[in-house]
């Protein structure tokens, strides 16, 4: 029995050693220094969010298997997404020590802090803030560039495409969590449809996760008469989507990435309830960012804060060949009116994120409540 | 606001939405029970759902059968409450630090393996998976109201109910169930009377893990469609919060299971009610096992204090 014990705390013991050494950066021989082309360190959280995290991540990757002498690292340095601060500020030292990368991404509300920090101390280094929540007192730091996404848009083209699909004149959304970001999605939304004369359905079930329960909200949901339901709200979505795909006149709105293509393969059921995805283009803009540093352009943005809309193609609704054989000529026609408005500023677009808290606090119910049904 | 409350409470869809909900939750509470009738208390009931639910996915992918692939999520609940077992019983550990252990790691694991297999961090939507179904029962479907609530479930949903009957008699009308009771009372005027408590409590353990596990497969495999990071949720927990509330008595401990599902679709109706605080939705489930939780002690401290039950 003893025996058995020792071999099973040796076996638990390189486990946890191999454990360890994964994620430390280029361990074993350092590939040759420097002018070896770019590289650029993507620093995330983790991968596997089925949102924003994992189309950079793939983005990342194309790049890096792409011909154009750019080599992109993705690190995964906070599984737990514990955002503790000890962790990040020594992978922001493991990457920005040696000056050996031309550029560090990162981004998020919960870990940019992190970025800024690095930058101040790194003020040679640059970096690339992916998705801004906020900005230090003193601005944006000089060695920075850092963009957000016009998710006020994005939700004002959902909700004109939903008015135009809905059979029964009530939509719905379902949001993972209210806070004032993440209704930065549906301020737009509410917006339109309330001008449209369209009654909504609003959801917050408090979780991005639990899958169940997205089902079960979503039957709720049709049962009031939604039939056009758009999801913000990561894993959880998927039980929306599960549940979408039970009813065959109601449609499903997909977010951040192409979820009809995601799904099209192997759940054919899924993909079908998926009319179109409200796309959130991290990969867009980091390509881009990619391209201005190897072409020495990406100087002239540091400094910067800047939003990607719909004019840059930063967030925007997929139009793949589901989407134009399902929709009408008439509504593709008035969801590319809506996208030309929106775009050129015709419209002033609800964004709750321009909001301080004062204005937040008194304005969004107004918004949020126009048409809203229980 | 009240009005649009009242009037979706007492509709039929929202009963079907409880069926549908209590399900998970009144396998966990069998499992926590199961386990703790020969006095082991199972805490990894929400690790063992997690990993079944991931395992059924996985092997109704690989051999084309979700019947196979509940198979598979069984085996890695009995496995894993054999692991339990095996280091608590053969290796005297704690067995509580264990399930802890378990519970900690169970996302952080299944992740892992889905990642290896299947390269993705999040779900199983790469895999196209067959699922189980919904049962029709002939005849019975046709009754009115009968029959829009006892036909047209999952299939894993009747196998619940069913079970829950079937453990009601062997855990109080069979011999086995006698010496399993005994041993939660008192392991060693048990082991006196010449029970085997160690062989029973491995067998109560096995079987707290199958039914943990089909748990954790009508997630995946028949009430949804996929296996997705998180979303056992807390259901397991739910389970064994039901087993805590029963205090050994087996109706207590059902009724406590579906009464969480009951809070589980009443967060539903709140979450998309303007006048109810959304920051609280997602806390009414969990506030309810509080509530209940106090209710019980409460209800409990009387019983004894009027001398209807030995503490204990």
């Amino acid at each position: 029995m003893k025996k058995l014990l020792s071999i099973l705390l040796v076996v638990l013991m390189v486990l946890s050693l191999a454990a360890c050494n994964k994620p430390e950066p280029a361990p074993g021989p350092e590939p040759t220094p420097a002018d070896e082309g770019t590289k650029i360190a993507v620093l995330l959280p983790f991968t596997g969010d089925q949102s924003y995290f994992d189309t950079l991540a793939k983005a990342a990757k194309e790049v890096d298997a792409a011909d154009n002498n750019i080599s992109v690292k993705v690190i995964e340095c906070d599984p737990n997404g514990a955002a503790d601060e000890s962790n990040w500020m020594n992978w922001y030292d493991n990457v920005c020590e040696n000056g050996e990368y031309d550029l560090v991404v990162s981004g998020n509300g919960t870990y940019e802090g992190f970025l800024y920090k690095a930058a101040e101390k790194y003020p040679n280094q640059m970096f690339y803030n992916f998705d801004r929540s906020w900005i230090p007192e003193g601005g944006v730091p000089k060695n920075v560039y850092a963009v957000d996404w016009a998710l006020d848009d994005l939700g004002y083209v959902v909700g004109a495409l939903s008015a135009a699909v809905t059979k029964t004149g009530t939509v719905g959304v379902v949001v993972g969590m209210e806070s004032q970001d993440m209704n930065q999605f549906i301020g737009g939304y509410c917006q339109v449809l309330a001008a449209q004369g369209v009654k909504y359905v609003i959801s917050y079930p408090g979780s991005f996760s639990d899958t169940a329960l997205g089902k079960e909200v979503t039957e709720d949901m049709i049962s009031k008469g939604a039939d056009v339901i758009w999801q913000v709200a990561g894993g959880l979505g998927n039980g929306v989507i599960d549940a979408c795909s039970g009813h065959d006149d109601v449609w499903c709105i997909g977010v951040d990435q192409d979820q009809y293509l995601q799904f099209k393969d192997t759940n054919p059921a899924w993909a079908n309830t998926i009319l179109t995805s409200a796309l959130k283009n991290t990969n867009v803009a980091f390509k881009a960012v990619c391209e201005m540093v190897a072409n020495g352009t990406y100087k002239d943005k540091l400094g910067k804060a800047e939003t990607w809309g719909i004019a840059l193609n930063g967030v925007g609704l997929a139009e793949n060949e589901y989407y134009l054989a399902n929709a009408s000529e008439e509504v593709r026609a008035k969801v590319a009116a809506t996208l030309a408005e929106v775009a050129s500023g015709a419209v002033e677009v609800v964004d709750t994120k321009a909001w301080d808290e004062a204005t937040y606090a008194t304005e969004w119910p107004k918004v949020r409540d126009a048409n809203r049904i229980d | 606001m009240w009005s649009s409350v009242f009037s979706t409470l007492f509709t039929m869809r929202f009963l079907q939405a409880i069926i549908r909900l209590a399900t998970p939750i009144v396998f966990a509470a069998l499992g926590a029970f199961t386990a703790a009738s020969t006095g082991i208390g199972n805490i990894a009931i929400e690790s063992i759902m997690t990993f079944s639910a991931l395992a059924g996915v996985l092997g109704s992918y690989l051999f084309n059968n979700a019947w196979l692939g509940v198979i598979c999520g069984l085996a890695i609940g009995i496995l894993t409450a054999l692991l339990i077992t095996f280091f608590s019983m053969k290796l005297g550990a704690d067995a509580f630090l264990i399930m802890i252990a378990l519970n900690t790691f169970a996302d952080s694991v299944a992740i892992f393996i889905l990642y290896q297999l299947t390269g993705d961090k999040g779900t199983t939507a790469s895999l196209a998976t067959p699922i189980l179904y919904t049962l029709d029962i002939p005849i019975i479907k046709d009754i009115p109201i009968l029959g829009e609530i006892l036909s047209g479930q999952y299939i894993l949903t009747y196998i619940c109910w069913l079970l829950v009957i079937i453990m009601f008699i062997v855990i109080y009308k069979t011999p086995l169930g006698m010496r399993m009771r005994a041993c939660g009372l008192n392991a060693d005027a048990a082991k006196t009377a010449g029970i085997n408590v160690e062989r029973l409590q491995v067998l109560s353990l096995v079987l707290s893990g199958v039914f943990a596990a089909l748990g954790g497969v009508y997630l995946s495999l028949n009430y949804l469609k996929i296996f997705s990071k998180g979303m056992v949720s807390g259901q397991g927990w739910m389970g064994v919060a039901a087993n805590g509330i029963s205090n050994g008595n087996y109706w207590t401990l059902i009724l406590s299971g579906v009464i969480f599902a009951v809070f589980r679709a009443v967060s539903i109706i709140f979450s998309s009610n303007s006048a109810f605080p959304t920051d609280l939705v997602g806390a009414i489930p969990y506030f309810s096992v509080f509530v209940i939780l106090t209710a019980a002690s409460i209800i409990n401290y009387y019983r004894i204090k009027r001398g209807k039950i030995e503490e204990h």
